[in-house]
């Protein structure tokens, strides 16, 4: 108990760099709690400044999953739009298409 | 649990507006059984049909028939993943080409390698997504499927005639 009373105080004693922004109060659940502080005593920094950092990375690798879906759906979109210009053609019968179909096989 | 069954390029070549294949994959769906597709299935008929829509038109429009019909989401595309792209360059490397039957084969070397290639992608998938396999060219799946179990020692893949 005195070993973690320690710990803290020499947390709480150390500085973090001074940022602009919004100030705000959150709860931070203990598993993110636990993994500022192994940052903040792997950084020695502050665990607020450890939040940011954690949170940084997080916002970054969110941003990157965003930009990935928005390249993933782009590619998509103009995969498809390859199609859509044969609205109202004729197909070819059955027999012809499973032919087309099985160009590479053997048992066509 | 009976497997889900894939389906190889063989039967998905049989769907077209108003065939027994269709009306199949109609009934399967509605009992809430997808029909499930290796994704070389797909390489290989986009690839004979765009193909002939080079030359012919109506191949264009029953490429586009056929993707959209392929997109619907009751249509589970088995997809080459990393347990399935390393299987198919393990039976690659037992087998260079497929068992020949004595048969006459119009197709070039080539094509007859890129066909082979193919088998072996839809049979890995299909392995590595827990599925059997319905086919009309058993002859050569369950060439594939001994490659599994005989050198491999693999769990056997099964091999389906068509439902068809």
């Amino acid at each position: 108990m005195a070993a973690q009373d320690t710990e803290e105080r020499v947390r709480r004693a150390r500085r973090g760099p001074t940022r602009s922004g919004r100030r705000t109060t959150l709860t931070l659940p203990a598993d993110v709690v636990e993994a500022a502080e192994r940052l903040a005593d792997e950084l020695d920094t502050s665990t607020n400044d450890a939040v940011v950092r954690l949170a940084r990375l997080g916002a970054q690798r969110q941003e990157a999953i965003y930009e990935l879906e928005h390249r993933v759906n782009r590619r998509r979109a103009a995969l498809r739009a390859l199609s859509g210009e044969t609205e109202g053609s004729q197909l070819p019968d059955a027999d012809e298409a499973r032919s087309a179909m099985l160009a590479l096989r053997r048992e066509q | 649990m009976t497997p889900p069954i894939a389906w190889d390029t063989s039967l998905v070549s049989r769907l077209w507006p108003g065939t027994p294949a269709l009306a199949y994959l109609e009934d399967e769906a509605l009992a809430g059984r997808p029909l499930r597709i290796p994704a070389p299935v797909l390489t290989e008929i986009s690839f004979g049909l765009a193909r002939a829509a080079q030359r012919d038109a109506r191949f264009a429009a029953q490429l586009e028939w056929i993707e959209d019909l392929l997109r619907h989401p009751k249509v589970e595309i088995l997809a080459i993943g990393r347990e399935a792209g390393f299987l198919a360059g393990r039976l690659r490397a037992l087998a260079h080409h497929p068992p020949d039957r004595g048969r006459r084969d119009a197709r070039t070397k080539p094509e007859r390698r890129v066909s082979w290639l193919l088998d072996l992608q839809i049979a890995a998938a299909a392995w590595a997504s827990g599925c059997d396999v319905a086919t009309e060219n058993n002859g050569d799946f369950e060439a594939i499927a001994d490659l599994l179990a005989a050198k491999l020692g693999l769990e056997p893949l099964i091999v389906h005639r068509s439902p068809l």
